[in-house]
């Protein structure tokens, strides 16, 4: 599982503690890397190159610097021909129905979920995408 | 109307249409006299024409009278027998005698005939009697040895001719300059003469009475008597210049060849002749523009050889002369009327706007309460009343927007208020209960566990900064301490609190002379701390900040905070002042809840004033500008 990442884009470290410690419940803690906002993750991403990049990649939307629609955008112009072997998802505490609309209008975004980040949330959006991937049994 | 007042607008208006009038006026003057001059003109050709005519016909009367005297013909037929008259047997002595006398008392009645004589169609057209004016005035006798003969004047020939033709009537012949013995006589003497033939009881003409009148004394009679100003030109039949008031004598169809005349110019006017007696817009003589008339001298039945023309012109009456001599003439009445109708323009126009001024004052102090505290009066004058009721109604219906948009405004306040008054007190418990549990229960805890506590315990106290800060901002603009403020001042105490923070940093500190201005005190001084604080937080690591705060009195006035700092990205420099908003991340050394300059915009902007970020590469600018005038959308 060496090359198996999980990138969270996230500037609060509460939230970043949060979905490492959802990702270990799946035995995915090791997995979990993350930028602290959307400039940060590109960096990371441009420095693992296009077969480095990780598997799933969680994007908070409110964030200082670049939010997480100007990170995508940039995203979508550099790795948008990874599509099917990145799983992007955002995860937000903004409930306003237009950032979920634009979630899932969006040509990258699997999916839109909501914080806190549940252990049920997570599996599932590995079991919808990422078939390939074996997940620990539930209990 | 930019560039001009509203009474000197009405000033122009009032000068123009004046002048207007005043040019229609004078023009029309100008056209009048023109009218006038020229029938002035008319008249005096005409009368001088006049003068002309009836000279020609005294001279014939005169000489046709003496070539029917008794003594004329006897001393005639005397001369033709040998000395005696065969009619009476008289002497033709005795005839020359009595013609004599009766030539004498004639010419001293007429001093302008020169010489009067009685000369023979025959013989050499011999001198028979010839009475003459001598230099000195005097009439003399031509004693019979001193007699010449004339045979080879043009004037016998005429007179011969005029006998072969049967002519009884006298006639005038062409005027000519007087000869002598052939030669042109000087001083030059312009002459015309009266031809009456004698005849015998056969009625066969055998002798004629010729009178020499002498022109000059006329012509320079009738100039002496000119109106003043006016040209007169005379001309012979032909239209050859003989008399010019200006000039003299001209003759020069008579002199041409003459070696001691001077070449005055030899222009004939036959060529305007064909209009006499039509106006001519040119002078004859200098081409000047001018009126002009014309008159020709009426010889009839006399000869045509004697007719003349009289022209007349004045110069100097052209339009615009005779404006300006009337302008002159009439200055001190024109300016009246100027005057006088630029004060009544000014004052009529004054008065037409002085309504509409009076609403504009009015709507400048109109209050915005509903329902009469607001609005304006109606005024008397129509035009202003409707505007004035329109002004009302938009009045009453924004009076009442405002209204509603400041209880909103209050119930937004008050909801902001209790709402995050309300919310202080469960975070405030969270974050205690946060407290009690790492107390109490720290050390049975593992790292998970502890750092979730962590998290707990920041979050909440973060909360209640925010809601600290939502207060904060809810409560600008509600103070009422307005009032003069010293921003100087102001600014030292700042710097003197916040004197840990300053000394940590070893920030260094310029501040220019700074106004005193018209300003909430309590929120400029939030105003200034936030801009002075964040320029001490925001500074490059390891490097001791400069800032610098300046300020200029003006309106608005205005102020800059600059410092050498980290600066804030282009693309980041207008959303700094949104709410909550932050240019840094979290963990980063540039801790801060994100609403400092969401106070500062929101200060700024209730002091009429307007903040932004400055152009700079190196460190933040911050200038803002504030205004004295409150501007409020609350009560």
């Amino acid at each position: 599982m060496a090359d198996f990442h999980i990138l969270v884009i996230d500037d609060s470290p509460a939230d970043v503690f949060l979905h490492r410690l959802v990702f270990s419940q799946l035995d995915l803690g090791e997995a979990v890397i993350d930028a602290e906002h959307g400039a940060a993750a590109l960096e990371l991403l441009r420095a693992a190159g296009p077969d480095g990049l990780p598997r799933i990649i969680l994007v908070d939307l409110n964030m200082p610097v670049m939010d997480g629609w100007e990170f995508l955008e940039q995203y979508e112009k550099e790795f948008g021909h990874r599509r099917d072997w990145v799983v992007v998802a955002v995860v937000s505490t903004s409930n306003n129905p237009r950032d979920v609309q634009r979630s899932e209008r969006h040509a990258l975004v699997r999916r839109y979920l909501e914080k806190p980040l549940s252990v049920d949330a997570a599996r599932q959006l590995i079991e919808d995408y990422l078939p390939d991937i074996q997940l620990v049994p539930v209990g | 109307m930019a560039l001009l007042r509203g009474w000197q607008v009405r000033a122009l208006l009032a000068i123009g249409s004046t002048l207007i009038v005043g040019v229609i006026f004078l023009a029309s003057i100008a056209e009048e006299l023109r009218r006038q001059e020229t029938e002035r003109l008319d008249h005096e050709a005409s009368l001088l024409a006049l003068q002309w005519s009836s000279l020609w016909r005294d001279v014939a009367g005169n000489a046709q009278f003496l070539a029917d005297t008794p003594p004329a013909q006897g001393t005639a037929r005397a001369a033709r027998n040998d000395g005696i008259d065969p009619v009476d047997g008289s002497t033709a002595e005795l005839w020359r005698d009595r013609l004599e006398s009766i030539f004498v008392a004639l010419m001293g009645s007429r001093p302008n005939y020169q010489q009067v004589r009685l000369i023979g169609l025959e013989n050499g057209g011999h001198e028979i009697v010839r009475v003459e004016r001598t230099a000195d005035g005097r009439v003399r006798r031509v004693p019979e040895g001193e007699l010449q003969s004339k045979g080879s004047e043009p004037y016998h020939a005429e007179a011969r001719e005029a006998a072969s033709r049967g002519e009884t009537e006298a006639f005038v012949t062409r005027v000519t300059l007087n000869r002598e013995g052939g030669e042109i006589e000087r001083p030059l003497n312009p002459v015309s003469r009266a031809v009456a033939l004698v005849h015998d009881t056969e009625g066969v003409a055998y002798a004629f009475i010729i009178i020499n009148l002498s022109l000059s004394p006329i012509f320079e009679a009738q100039t002496s008597e000119l109106t003043p100003g006016h040209h007169l030109i005379i001309t012979n039949g032909a239209g050859q210049p003989l008399y010019d008031s200006d000039i003299g004598l001209r003759f020069e169809f008579d002199l041409e060849g003459d070696p001691d005349w001077p070449a005055v110019g030899s222009s004939t006017l036959v060529g305007i002749l064909p209009e006499i007696p039509n106006r001519v817009s040119q002078d004859p003589v200098d081409g000047r523009r001018a009126l002009a008339a014309a008159s020709l001298v009426e010889a009839a039945g006399i000869s045509s050889e004697a007719d003349m023309a009289v022209l007349m012109s004045a110069q100097g009456v052209g339009i615009v002369d005779l404006a300006s001599d009337v302008l002159w003439a009439r200055l001190p009445l024109l300016l009246a009327v100027l005057l006088a109708t630029a004060a009544i323009g000014a004052y009529m126009s004054q008065r037409a706007t002085r309504p509409f001024a009076e609403l504009a004052n009015s709507i400048t102090r109109a209050g915005w309460g509903v329902g009469g505290m607001g609005g304006v009066p109606i005024p008397d004058n129509p035009e202003a009343a409707m505007i004035a009721r329109a002004f009302n109604v938009a009045h009453d219906e924004l009076a009442l927007s405002l209204e509603e948009l400041r209880q909103r405004n209050r119930e937004l306040e008050q909801f902001t208020a209790t709402a995050s008054h309300d919310l202080q007190e469960p975070a405030r418990t969270v974050r205690s209960f946060a407290a009690l549990l790492d107390e109490r229960y720290g050390d049975r805890l593992d790292d998970d566990g502890k750092a979730m506590l962590e998290f707990l315990s920041d979050s909440a106290t973060r909360m209640q900064e925010r809601i600290r800060a939502v207060l904060t901002h809810s409560r600008i603009g509600r103070s009422s301490e307005w009032g003069s403020v010293d921003c100087g001042e102001l600014v030292s105490t700042i710097i003197s609190d916040l004197g840990a923070a300053i000394d940590e940093s070893g920030a260094e500190i310029e501040v220019a002379a700074l106004p005193t201005i018209d300003g909430c005190q309590p929120e400029l001084r939030l105003l200034f701390e936030n801009l002075l604080s964040n320029a001490i937080k925001f500074r490059k690591e390891g490097e001791t900040p400069t800032i610098r705060i300046s300020g200029q009195r003006g309106d608005p006035h205005r102020f800059v905070v600059a410092d050498d700092g980290i600066g804030i990205p282009i693309d980041q420099r207008e959303k700094v002042f949104d709410f909550f908003r932050r240019g840094h991340s979290r963990d980063s050394a540039f801790e801060g809840s994100g609403i400092g300059l969401a106070h500062c915009r929101k200060i700024v902007e209730q002091h009429g004033g307007r903040i932004w970020v400055g152009d700079t590469t190196e460190g933040t600018e911050v200038h803002f500008t504030l205004s004295s005038k409150k501007r409020s959308l609350r009560d």
